[in-house]
């Protein structure tokens, strides 16, 4: 069999014993694509350069993304869906710095380690959004706060100017601390 | 449409309708095997190779910059994603101590950690000069979080050990001045 020096075309396709489209690489309006196929024809891996950046997917059974590294303008991400397409994880680098985000069934972000401007922050999240417990190290020193549910700190330890536990009341006030 | 069993070829070349090369599946110049995927102006997008030092999928934005990248060599897999200049700044891999996810400013420096080594899960958040500001593991004696001051001196501890769970405010020289519930 002789073997060419290059091979030039619009699309290339792979197929199996029975004819089955199992691969192609082909041209679409957006660009460029490797696309794999399972036994059913569904595309399971894509591979792309479109003009809002790179991209690999990796689809389950039913066509849903479930796992996603793309590159875009707002900066290069990974994405993790659940069976129903929900975004559960992502590992992200965007302008303000990187972050680690966890959300629940209905995509709100329960958990994130971040960096920033500020400094290194990881904050949990209730099921309102409201920030319940965040280890955070900034310019001033680190500290650990527990939130009630209005998001308001009602518990600090913290090591600024030297350690300090203190509790707070709903308005804010400390009520009881530890040194300082 | 004719199937052929095999085509053999150095390199595939995808083009598209202006007969401009998008993608091409072969071996390259420098050695490792792969496709690469390209933008419209000719610069790489995706490039998904095999080489003497490992295989991995490099994704770039615009300028040329690798932007994230995928990939297995001798220190394990990995994955790292990377700010406009090339700067990696987040990496999660795989490495012969353990899973590890670091989180990185524009200089380089890790700033916040998550591993896991044979002592047990830590995370760690650092200064800009990379001290240890803030710690949180699971070790066998028990969890335990600690808040250090500029030097990286544990100056607050929050533990739950073995025999009692407590909380302990420390000097500068790691001596006790506040404790509770003793």
């Amino acid at each position: 069999m002789t073997t060419e020096k290059e091979i030039r075309a619009n699309c290339f396709t792979l197929v199996d014993d029975n004819g089955k489209t199992r691969a192609t690489l082909s041209m679409s309006n957006d660009g460029p694509k490797l696309s794999l196929f399972d036994e059913n024809g569904k595309a399971r891996v894509v591979l792309s350069t479109f003009k809002d950046g790179p991209a690999l997917s990796l689809l389950d059974e039913n066509g849903e993304i479930r796992g996603m590294l793309s590159v875009s303008e707002v900066g290069p991400v990974l994405g993790l869906h659940d069976e129903k397409g929900k975004r559960r994880a992502m590992l992200e680098v965007f302008e303000d710095g990187p972050g680690l985000l966890l959300s629940d069934e209905n995509e709100k972000v329960r958990a994130m380690l971040s960096l920033d401007k500020a400094g290194p922050k990881l904050a949990l999240h209730d099921a309102n959004g409201k920030i319940r417990a965040a280890l955070a190290v900034s310019k001033d020193g680190p500290r650990l706060v527990l939130g009630d549910e209005n998001g308001k700190p009602r518990s600090q330890l913290d090591v600024i100017e030297g350690p300090r536990l203190a509790f707070f009341d709903e308005k804010g006030k400390i009520i009881w601390s530890a040194l300082r | 449409m004719t199937t052929e069993k095999e085509i053999r070829a150095n390199r595939f070349t995808l083009v598209d309708e202006n007969d401009k090369p998008r993608a091409a599946l072969g071996v390259f110049k420098d050695g490792p095997g792969g496709l690469v995927l390209s933008y419209e102006k000719g610069n790489p997008g995706a490039l998904l190779a095999v080489g003497k030092a490992g295989s991995g999928l490099t994704l770039f934005y615009e300028n040329d910059t690798a932007r994230t990248r995928l990939a297995v060599d001798k220190d394990g897999p990995g994955l790292t994603l990377g700010d406009e200049n090339g700067q990696i700044r987040a990496s999660l891999g795989v490495e012969k101590a353990g899973p590890k996810l670091a989180l990185c400013d524009e200089n380089g420096q890790i700033r916040a950690r998550i591993h896991v080594i044979r002592e047990g899960p830590d995370l760690a958040q650092f200064d800009e000069k990379g001290k240890v500001r803030a710690g949180l593991r699971v070790i066998k004696e028990g969890p335990g979080l600690t808040l250090g001051n500029e030097n990286g001196r544990p100056r607050a501890a929050l533990v739950a050990g073995k025999d009692v769970p407590g909380l302990v405010l420390l000097d500068e020289n790691g001596k006790s001045i506040w404790s509770a519930p003793r």
